[in-house]
């Protein structure tokens, strides 16, 4: 794998343009702390691979920008050629009024290309977030492999979290999965740990962290998976 | 007597690829046990597909011959029915169908295609308790998914329960031992020995000689790069347990 | 094996299909019919027709001026071709039915009797399944409900809609439209408008109805649409298991069926409604085949009321159907177990919504879509949690099976969570029959139509688990039933 490009988002419109060529690997992780918009167009060549990882701090607690801080992400992928990966990583955390939207459009337009989507978010107050998934499995493209995951904490009696993943598959030859879920079923281990000394509110935040360190680890470089998961850890309440 | 399967210039090939069987000549009579063995890629598992009727591999040449009739010409369902019974070396899984629905189906289709009728329930549950005590076989597993959950050991048992159940004329067992600990093998193999009539035959498909412990064979035939290189008595097991496959294919 | 070879050994596809939807019959019966068209004197007609009070007939209108400023819902996975509803008749009725019109004493006429035989539906009470009322509805009318008398000993209400709006005025209009307002949607503002007939029951305090209670639709004439009520009301620690079945005759015209299905379910009552829906799916080439247009709802009012809902739906040829729980009370439960089943161009766009309001509420939906020749299959939900409701929790769990590779499976799952102690957990899968089930089956004599059969019952299983016995065992052959000749 290459080097992984770290990118930290300006306020405003963003374009990111990816793509890869003939079995070209590349790993991209953007840092989003001011409100704005990205448009994520990739294509990938036949045999490449991306990486991709997105972490949104819509969040009080982060970043120089003035609220509100809401961020909307649009990823567009188009998997053209067989035998490409596209991995698709979001964190978001989201409070005060802010909102966080990640919309991803998956299309396996050919067979045997495999693409995961592992979106993790904690929402505070009357904060908002909003998922809208969508892989499509294109008639031919057989042995596709598709999997997307979106997994939602709610903190707030104000706060929303809305999801929507879709499925449209017109192939049968295909492993595809999805799910989501809001809330958060912890009492059994949050029960383990207080049997074990730690207060009720630690074991919490660590629950938190565990949920989040899910996703981060996803990150290949040990320094900025560190640095990525001090900034998010101070965030958390 | 009489002639069970008689094989003549068995060519196979995989449907889009190379040819694996490349002339296998294999007479097997009424009350005998033969074991095919090999090493790994010679066509050991081909052999038992294509005579069950999988359609991965296509037959480019040669004849079999099943019961006086031409098996290459039958539907995989109609072989079941002709008599022939592999044990699969990968049970597959069926989620949700429960051992005893797959095998009330299994049964009655064979009753109907030799005009029977269909057994009622209480007979049919009589005959199920039977043949699993044969394999050792827990009441339990009835109820559960075909497969489904079944650890290497409970797959091979399940398998010569079913065999037990369908009664075959030629049971081919495909690497049947594979991933079983020394007592499933004795379980396998005494419920494979109890099953044995003069009338009928067992193919036994294996790498190791250690199965045919359990399962003594009358004669064995070593399979190498598609072809049957040698053909002998039980001895010949001990012969490859000593020397490896490596000696014989030397010694041609 | 070779697939020639297999067709060779088999039923010709054609043939199978042929004999396979063995209710496409036609009854032939003197019908009286209105003139087609849909407008405010139509209306009046059916009103008219069935001696309504005004407060219905202005119901009726009030619904027809809604619908005429809605257009068609155009957001399902569906390809509907233009309907024109002023070439559809909204009222055909058996001429018989005019003579006599007094619930069970009336004579029903032999030819009718005869169809509901054939469709395994007798209506004389000493061939019925024990414990088995029904209510047949043929076309725009009931032409008999069963059992009326036994349960009326209990209280238990079971009749045909119009003559609940005659015998018990105050109730049917105390919850008509309580659930599913007139102007909810394009199809039940149609169908308030135009609804002719259908069944009505209320269960009183504390009675647990002590038979299953079912109504049987059967469209027959040609060119008709047909447009029913169920209204169920379970009061108070009442249970109620209710059944509804459908089919219709095997034409190349699209005909019309758009119902409204209100339930309201009271404290600590339960509610069980199972349908095995057959309506014609039309032919294998796409032809024919009733447009399924329904809403269905209930609403779980009182604490710890429940309501599960079990459907197998494998008729058709375009489903749009959502049968939805509002969970108002406080620890209500609702379940939604369902079984689409598409083959050859049928499209279904079907799923559940279920609202969270009260505290502790629990809703579990499992949804088993099986997709076949060049049919579509969706899976459309909706998990809506308020602000309110505190613990609510929700599983959902979709999963699509894809037989052949010209069919889609699609799932359109929508969570809104308002509540921080929510949980909802959602997964879906999409899954084939895989060569090597197939053979492992065929090997054990059982030959490939039968495996499908069997894999899919298997696959299938926890939603039929969920239907009343005698429902299950239908479902059960309807699901082969529908498969044929998808495979070879």
């Amino acid at each position: 794998m290459g080097k992984l490009e770290y990118i930290v988002q300006k306020a405003g419109d963003n374009a990111y343009p990816l793509h890869l060529g003939v079995d070209e690997r590349r790993e991209v992780l953007v840092l989003q702390e001011c409100p704005g918009k990205a448009d994520f167009d990739i294509r990938l060549g036949s045999g490449a691979q991306l990486d991709l990882t997105v972490i949104s701090m819509a969040c009080s607690k982060a970043g120089a920008c003035a609220e509100p801080r809401n961020i909307v992400n649009g990823f567009k992928v188009n998997l053209d050629s067989e035998n490409a990966v596209c991995n698709l990583n979001g964190v978001y955390l989201v409070d005060s009024g802010n909102r966080v939207t990640n919309k991803v459009d998956m299309n396996h337009n050919v067979g045997h290309c495999i693409s995961n989507q592992l979106f993790r978010g904690i929402l505070w107050d009357s904060s908002r977030s909003d998922f809208e998934g969508r892989i499509y499995v294109a008639p031919d493209a057989q042995k596709t492999e598709a999997y997307q995951a979106n997994n939602n904490i709610v903190e707030s009696e104000q706060a929303r979290a809305h999801t929507q993943p879709h499925l449209e598959i017109y192939a049968d030859d295909v492993k595809c999965s999805h799910g989501a879920t809001v809330g958060n079923k912890e009492s059994g281990e949050l029960f383990y740990m207080q049997s074990r000394g730690i207060s009720l509110a630690n074991a919490k935040v660590l629950l938190k962290q565990a949920f989040l360190l899910g996703v981060l680890e996803k990150i290949s470089d040990d320094d900025l998976k560190e640095e990525m998961s001090m900034k998010i850890l101070s965030s958390l309440r | 007597m009489g002639k069970i399967l008689e094989i003549k210039n068995l060519h196979a090939k995989l449907k889009e690829g190379r040819e694996i069987l490349k002339g296998i000549d294999l007479t097997i009579n009424e009350g005998e046990v033969h074991a095919i063995m090999g090493p790994n890629g010679a066509g050991k598992s081909t052999l038992s597909a294509v005579l069950a009727g999988r359609d991965t591999f296509e037959v480019t040449e040669g004849e079999v011959t099943f019961m006086g009739e031409n098996l290459l010409e039958m539907l995989p369902e109609q072989r079941s029915w002709a008599g022939i019974f592999l044990g699969f070396q990968y049970p597959v899984e069926i989620p949700g169908v429960s051992n005893t629905n797959f095998m009330k189906a299994a049964v009655n289709e064979h009753r109907k295609a030799k005009g029977l009728p269909e057994l009622s329930a209480a007979e049919f549950i009589r005959m199920m308790k039977e043949k699993m005590a044969i394999v050792q076989m827990n009441q339990s597993f009835s109820s559960r998914g075909v497969n489904v959950g079944f650890s290497g050991g409970e797959k091979k048992r399940n398998e010569i329960f079913q065999m037990a159940m369908l009664s075959p004329k030629l049971a081919i067992l495909d690497e049947t031992d594979s991933g079983l600990d020394v007592d499933a093998l004795r379980i396998v193999g005494n419920g494979v020995t109890q099953l044995k009539t003069p009338q009928n035959a067992s193919l036994v498909i294996t790498h190791y000689q250690r199965l045919l412990d359990y399962i003594v064979p009358d004669i064995i035939h070593i399979l190498y790069d598609g072809r049957i290189v040698r053909t002998s008595g039980a001895e010949l097991a001990r012969e490859v347990e000593d020397k490896g496959y490596d000696w014989i294919i030397k010694s041609l | 094996m070779k697939q020639e070879e297999l067709k060779k050994t088999n039923r010709s596809i054609e043939e199978i299909y042929a004999s396979d939807y063995k209710e496409g019959f036609v009854t032939d019966i003197e019908q009286e019919f209105i003139p087609k068209g849909l407008n405010e004197d139509i209306i009046r007609l059916i009103s008219s027709k069935k001696e309504e009070p005004q407060w219905l007939l202005d119901f009726r209108l009030e619904a027809f001026h809604k619908w005429q400023k809605m257009t068609m819902p155009s957001w399902g996975h569906l390809d509907i071709p233009a309907i024109d509803y002023n070439d559809i008749i909204y009222y055909a009725a058996p001429a018989a039915k005019k003579q006599a019109a007094e619930g069970e004493k009336k004579e029903i006429d032999p030819e009718l009797a005869r169809t509901f035989d054939k469709l395994g539906i007798p209506l004389h009470e000493r061939d019925i399944l024990a414990g088995v009322a029904v209510d047949a509805v043929f076309d725009s009318v009931s032409v008999k409900t069963t059992f009326r008398k036994n349960l009326s000993e209990k209280g238990i209400i079971f009749c045909s809609f119009s003559e609940a709006v005659k015998e018990y005025p105050e109730l049917v209009r105390k919850y008509l439209a309580s659930v599913v307002p007139s102007g909810d949607n394009f199809f039940s503002a149609l169908n308030s408008a135009v609804f002719s007939d259908g069944s009505f029951c209320y269960i009183p305090k504390g009675v647990k109805c002590p038979m299953e209670l079912s109504s049987y639709f059967r469209i027959n004439a040609k060119g008709i649409g047909q447009f029913e009520r169920t209204l169920i009301v379970a009061d108070e620690g009442s249970y109620v298991s209710y059944l509804e079945g459908c089919t219709a005759p095997q034409r190349d015209e699209n005909q019309l069926h758009a119902a409204v299905v209100e339930i309201v379910v009271e404290k600590d009552a339960t509610v069980k409604y199972s349908t095995v829906q057959n309506w014609y799916p039309g032919d294998k080439d796409g032809k024919g085949g009733i447009y399924n247009f329904v809403t269905k709802r209930g609403i779980c009012k009182g604490e710890n009321s429940k309501l599960f809902w079990a459907q197998v739906e494998s008729g058709s040829a375009i489903t749009w159907k959502y049968p939805s729980t509002i969970l108002k009370g406080d620890n209500a439960v609702s379940e939604f177990y369902s079984v689409a089943i598409t083959n050859n161009y049928q499209q279904a766009d079907t799923g559940t919504k279920m609202i969270h309001i009260g505290k502790n509420t629990r809703s579990r939906i499992v949804s088993k879509g099986i997709s076949a020749g060049r049919s579509q299959n969706s899976y459309r939900g909706l998990v809506k949690v308020l602000p309110n409701a505190e613990n609510a929790v929700n599983f959902s769990q979709c999963d699509s099976l894809l037989i052949g590779d010209k069919c889609g499976a699609h799932t359109f799952p929508y969570i809104d969570c308002a509540n921080s102690s929510a949980v909802l957990e959602h997964e879906a899968t999409t899954s084939k029959i895989s060569e090597d089930q197939l053979f492992y089956c065929r090997q054990r004599g059982i030959t490939a139509e039968d495996a499908v059969g069997l894999i899919v019952n298997g696959y299938a299983k926890e939603v039929l688990g969920k239907l009343p016995m005698e429902f299950a065992v239908e479902a059960q052959k309807l699901l082969s039933l529908s498969l044929e000749g998808s495979i070879g």
